[in-house]
């Protein structure tokens, strides 16, 4: 009797020993007729982001926020991607904000572990979103929201959100916060993404 | 007392044992651990790198030059010398760009090609194997590239050039063939059928799998990753046979919906890891099984046990690895296995195969 307890109890060590994680790689999908994936539209311009880590233990977060009339707003899918990274490692990912479709936004960060964050906004008919990159450096700057891209709503008739990020860049083609603070507060409403560096421990 | 006591037990194991015994793939035949001809446990040698990297993770031989993909580096490939273990030299950048990937899923070198398939591009390029081992980064540039409309999921390249692929859209069948621009020509089979019906997106999920041709290029395995199940098809798409085991389980999944969204996910302690990373060599198929529970909570990827068949699909070989790996590549001409580890870091075994 012992011995057949013993063999029982045995069996299910041994299956709670051989427990391991899958390395299946699960999706979420929509209720009802299958659709494709998203993909960016193939005249989206394509932004490579390479940042390099310069300390072991890094943890390196990719965020999304937008503000409207100077206030952020909630949003529980504020993270675009993590990474924990040692000394040298390469973050690449790429941004790709898909502005094809007039009042709807889409934001593609696509990662190189295949994984992909898409986030997407919408504007009144009359509205239109634009974008323009930031100046950033290739080696991580820690314990500081450092922007790589900042999108705002225009009206399309108007446009003068444009003609002054325009003015703005003078002949550059990218905001560079270091030569000249950038008046966010002109801006009615606008999405930052940035990355923050830190130290884990 | 006693007696009442081994009554439940026996039929408590009876009737586990009675319930697994009912479910069976149609037109299969069962795999045991000694239909192996052979088995060897194997001793590894850790290989010191001279400009090592920093996370590998896949590796292919071609020619005595291991290519290992990481893109934690400015390149996603880079070529080592296989006997100085030597850098040769790095190449093709993570981006959109026509000869960048942003995530490459496999390298399937094909007589004088290699095509490097992009799960997230959807596409696959073909290159001279000469133009890469001449490691002139720049300069290489894809003879043809194919962009696909739907994303699969693993895919092959056939010998007449066209393309075999299972597809992640449950209006596919269980592969799809394409012609030589990536045009749709039929989608074939069936995923394997047993006695419990699982959801379109439940198939999809619980028969992942990877694709390979044969040594001699004259069938297409597809290694199951949450069944232990093996299918061989011919090139035109019709089933040949099915081999299950060794231990002949079957995908557990499970869809859920939640607001909008369906979910299909894995059960702990129910869903178990099955065949990861064909490699198809001259005349043989090296294929790791795990066989391991499903566990959230203790993540690994590493597999100790690999399998060799011939083209026929018939059983050969059974290595036992002394460090487990997750991926790994062989040299014909040496008979090395280089295999891939993170346990406790990322570094990259050695094996000499005995046969």
């Amino acid at each position: 009797m012992k011995i057949l307890y013993f063999f029982i109890l045995s069996l299910i060590w041994s299956q709670c020993a051989l427990s391991q994680n899958s390395l299946y790689k699960l999706k979420t999908r929509k209720i009802g007729e299958w659709s494709p994936d998203p993909k960016p539209n193939p005249n989206t311009p394509k932004t490579k982001i390479i940042n390099q880590i310069t300390k072991d233990n890094s943890k390196y977060t990719i965020y999304i926020k937008e503000y409207v009339e100077g206030k952020s707003l909630y949003d529980p899918y504020a993270i675009l991607g993590v990474y924990n990274a040692n000394k040298n490692y390469n973050v690449h990912w790429e941004i790709d904000p898909d502005t094809t479709s007039k009042h709807q936004l889409r934001i593609f960060s696509i990662f190189p572990d295949g994984s992909m964050a898409i986030r997407e906004r919408s504007c009144n008919a009359d509205e239109y979103f634009n974008y323009v990159y930031f100046k950033y450096s290739k080696d991580v700057v820690y314990e500081k929201e450092i922007p790589l891209v900042f999108i705002y709503e225009d009206d399309s008739k108007e446009r003068m959100n444009e003609q002054f990020v325009n003015e703005y860049l003078g002949k550059n083609t990218v905001i560079d916060v270091e030569k000249r603070a950038f008046p966010f507060s002109k801006f009615r409403r606008y999405i930052l993404i940035y990355y923050i560096a830190s130290i884990y421990k | 007392m006693k007696t009442i006591h081994f009554l439940i037990l026996f039929s408590f194991l009876l009737g586990s044992v009675s319930c697994n015994s009912k479910l069976s793939y149609e037109n299969s035949s069962l795999l045991q651990w000694d239909d192996f001809s052979h088995f060897s446990e194997l001793q590894s040698k850790n290989l010191k790198f001279r400009e090592p990297l920093l996370r590998p993770t896949r590796v292919y031989c071609i020619n005595n030059t291991l290519i290992f993909k990481d893109d934690s580096e400015d390149n996603i490939l880079h070529q080592y010398d296989s006997k100085t273990l030597q850098k040769k030299g790095s190449f093709f950048t993570f981006g959109s760009g026509p000869d960048e990937f942003l995530w490459i899923h496999h390298c399937q070198p094909l007589d004088t090609n290699i095509w490097i398939s992009d799960l997230q591009k959807r596409s696959i390029n073909q290159y001279d194997i000469k133009m890469i081992n001449k490691m002139d980064s720049n300069n290489i540039k894809a003879i043809k590239r194919i962009q696909f409309e739907d994303h699969f999921s693993s895919i092959t390249v056939l010998p007449n050039g066209h393309f075999m692929a299972t597809i992640n859209n449950p209006k596919h069948k269980r592969i799809t063939l394409f012609d030589e621009n990536g045009n749709f020509i039929k989608t074939a089979g069936e995923f394997p059928p047993f006695q419990k019906e699982l959801t379109p997106f439940e198939s999809i999920e619980g028969f992942y799998c990877s694709i390979v041709l044969s040594p001699y290029k004259n069938f297409i395995y597809l290694f199951y990753k949450q069944t232990d199940l093996i299918e061989q098809y011919d090139l035109e798409g019709n089933l040949i046979k099915r081999i299950h085991g060794p231990e002949h389980f079957f995908p557990e999944v499970k869809e859920a919906s939640k607001n909008d969204m369906t979910h299909v996910s894995s059960i702990p302690e129910k869903s178990k890891d099955a065949y990861f990373c064909p490699v198809v060599t001259n005349d043989k198929i090296y294929v790791l099984y795990s066989g391991a529970y499903f566990d959230p909570k203790q993540p690994t990827y590493l597999m100790k046990h690999l399998f060799v068949f011939n083209n026929e699909g018939t059983p050969i070989q059974r290595y036992l690895l002394d460090q487990s790996i997750f991926c790994f590549a062989v040299n014909e001409e040496t008979n090395k296995l280089y295999g891939i580890s993170n346990d406790p870091e990322f570094h990259i075994v050695e094996y000499s195969l005995k046969f």
